[in-house]
């Protein structure tokens, strides 16, 4: 197993107790006791071993850089220079791009170490990890249960420490369920603060790629890496990178806090876990404020209509010509066989509904109406927002649950996503921390949100509030 | 309600080809997802609001007309699943034989 946190790793080579070497070996170790897990798709050893090296090398001669020597995995629908990336797809079992995602040059350029790539739900849909082509994740708390998607791996890897840190994607809640499920910190900047060049479509108006870590240091070191502006993303925020250094709060700040509406929809568990929570903040000097979600009734259909709109586009481009898959079938119709045999049944259903709302006569009726109710999101939050400084909510409504309970209903596994979907329509930063457990052991999230592009303030708030966290749980 | 006829063309649009098993699964789980999505109808609030296409407000961003080094062929190659020294290789879709008829309206 490698060091609890990157930060704590760091010091332990500074004290030379340790090396990137013997780090990298726990690392892949670890990967190897835990391969029932199911959360990598492919581990590029050899190339680590070469890096770690390298970041020894930089140790002795005093010239670290930022991230160096930390050892991460990448979700495997992030493009990786000469690693396969398969989306967890038939359709890209044998894709091998050939350039790295924005992201994974930043990392690289900072010293960070590729341990491999994660599984996840096929093209990043679902919330279970069930979907992936290349079979399921399970939940290192009890491996019956499901981690949480679509970032599974990624959420795997980090709890059951084969990794000090992970890249996921988030278009509705893929970093922060997977991370509240695993009992990690997961983050999602606001939209265009990361950049999506390399990031292989899902729905882009809602996309965004984020750290995963064991504690909000570690996060917000990543964030600020693989954060500014890129000229290949042109929905990049012209925004500095995100602040590395988190600033003390100068006094504590007026926190949102959720009612009835919500709560009567979680679990006894999660509702008295976030009910602890808040009377941590409010002990803490946190003024509390009971906030109105007027329009959480829209949440989960805009997102879905909105969403599947978009991948069914997106998913065009998957015609069996440029790359991927081709089914043996020259004769009829190729590109209608190979979308048939390459796609998995979640991702056909997408674009099935996808293609639905955007055929002729429907497309008022759902995706322009669903674009009405996004401002309708965006609006409320900037109401709520007048009034309080973030928002604190249950990550979900759930603590993870039994592989297979919710496959043979979809509608059951959308709902999965409704405390998260909502930041993702409103384009805002939220972030999922880890703050108990369940009777049974089961970790219990819950999240932050912030404004737009607050993506500092939000990141100071976690870190106090995890402060707060682990004060509790020493006392 | 939503015909079989219906999700058929909707297939075809997007290019799937499902079994009539398939399809009339799809059909059941299809009606939940439609009517539990069609809530947004009975919010009042919605019908004076303009759509919103995205959270970010930008104009077009252009890049400099400056020339640089592209992908090399044989790169931009090597993902497809046929092609030769310069070209995707796709089967035939057009008829083998021109015949004047076929123009016919163009």
């Amino acid at each position: 197993m490698v060091t609890e946190t990157y930060e704590r790793f760091r010091q332990r080579v500074h004290n030379r107790e340790t090396t990137c070497a013997e780090e990298l070996e726990r690392a892949l170790m670890s990967i190897e006791e835990n391969g029932h897990l199911g959360a990598f798709l492919t581990v590029t050893a050899d190339a680590a071993r070469k890096s770690a090296e390298e970041s020894d090398t930089r140790f002795q001669r005093g010239t670290p850089r930022l991230l160096e020597g930390m050892i991460l995995a990448i979700k495997d629908n992030i493009s990786t220079r000469g690693i396969p990336t398969t989306c967890g797809s038939r359709m890209l079992e044998r894709f091998v791009p050939v350039f790295d995602a924005t992201v994974v040059e930043r990392l690289r350029h900072h010293g960070a170490i590729v341990i491999g790539k994660t599984n996840l739900d096929e093209f990043a849909m679902g919330s279970s990890n069930e979907t992936s082509y290349f079979g399921i994740v399970r939940n290192p708390h009890n491996p019956d249960y499901v981690p949480g998607g679509s970032s599974g791996g990624s959420a795997v890897a980090v709890a059951a420490r084969m990794a000090h840190a992970a890249l996921g994607s988030d278009t509705g809640g893929s970093i922060r369920q997977p991370a509240a499920f695993c009992g990690i910190v997961g983050f999602k900047p606001s939209y265009g603060r990361v950049s999506r060049y390399g990031l292989v479509a899902f729905a882009s108006s809602l996309d965004q790629i984020g750290p995963m870590a064991r504690s909000v240091r570690d996060v917000a070191l990543l964030a600020h890496a693989i954060s500014g502006h890129d000229p290949a993303d042109s929905t990049s925020s012209e925004q500095p990178p995100i602040d590395l250094h988190i600033a003390p709060l100068a006094e504590r700040p007026r926190l949102g806090i959720v009612g009835e509406e919500i709560l009567s929809g979680c679990s006894t568990e999660v509702r008295s876990c976030y009910e602890e929570v808040c009377r941590l903040a409010q002990q803490a000097g946190y003024r509390l404020v009971l906030i109105q979600f007027d329009s959480m009734d829209a949440w989960i259909p805009t997102y879905y209509i909105l969403a599947t709109a978009e991948a069914s586009s997106n998913l065009a481009r998957y015609d069996g010509v440029r790359y991927g898959f081709r089914a043996d079938n020259d004769g009829n119709d190729m590109m209608t066989a190979t979308r048939t045999a390459g796609f998995g049944t979640e991702v056909k259903r997408r674009i099935m509904l996808g293609t639905y709302v955007l055929s002729a006569g429907y497309y008022d009726a759902y995706y322009r109406k669903a674009q009405k109710a996004r401002r309708w999101i965006v609006e409320n939050y900037r109401r709520i927002f007048s009034t309080c400084d973030a928002v604190l909510l249950p990550t979900t409504p759930t603590p993870a649950f039994r592989i297979g309970e919710k496959t043979s209903n979809p509608l059951a596994m959308y709902l999965n996503d409704i405390l998260t979907v909502s930041a993702n329509l409103a384009g805002i930063p939220a972030l999922s921390l880890p703050a108990g457990r369940s009777g049974n052991g089961l970790p219990i999230g819950v999240q932050l949100q912030a404004p737009f592009n607050a993506d500092e303030v939000l990141l100071r708030i976690a870190y106090d509030i995890e402060q707060c966290l682990l004060a509790r749980a020493t006392v | 309600m939503i015909t079989l006829e219906e999700l058929r063309r909707i297939a075809a649009l997007a290019k799937l080809s499902l079994s009539d098993e398939e399809i009339e699964h799809f059909r059941a789980e299809f009606e939940r997802i439609v009517e539990y999505v069609s809530a947004l109808d009975r919010i009042r609030a919605l019908d004076e609001l303009e759509p919103l296409d995205s959270v970010v407000s930008h104009t077009n961003a252009f890049a400099d007309d400056v020339p640089h080094q592209s992908l090399p062929t044989a790169e931009a190659l090597a993902n497809a699943p046929r092609h030769n020294e310069s070209f995707f290789k796709v089967p035939k879709v057009i008829a083998s034989e021109w015949t004047p008829d076929q123009n016919n309206g163009q």
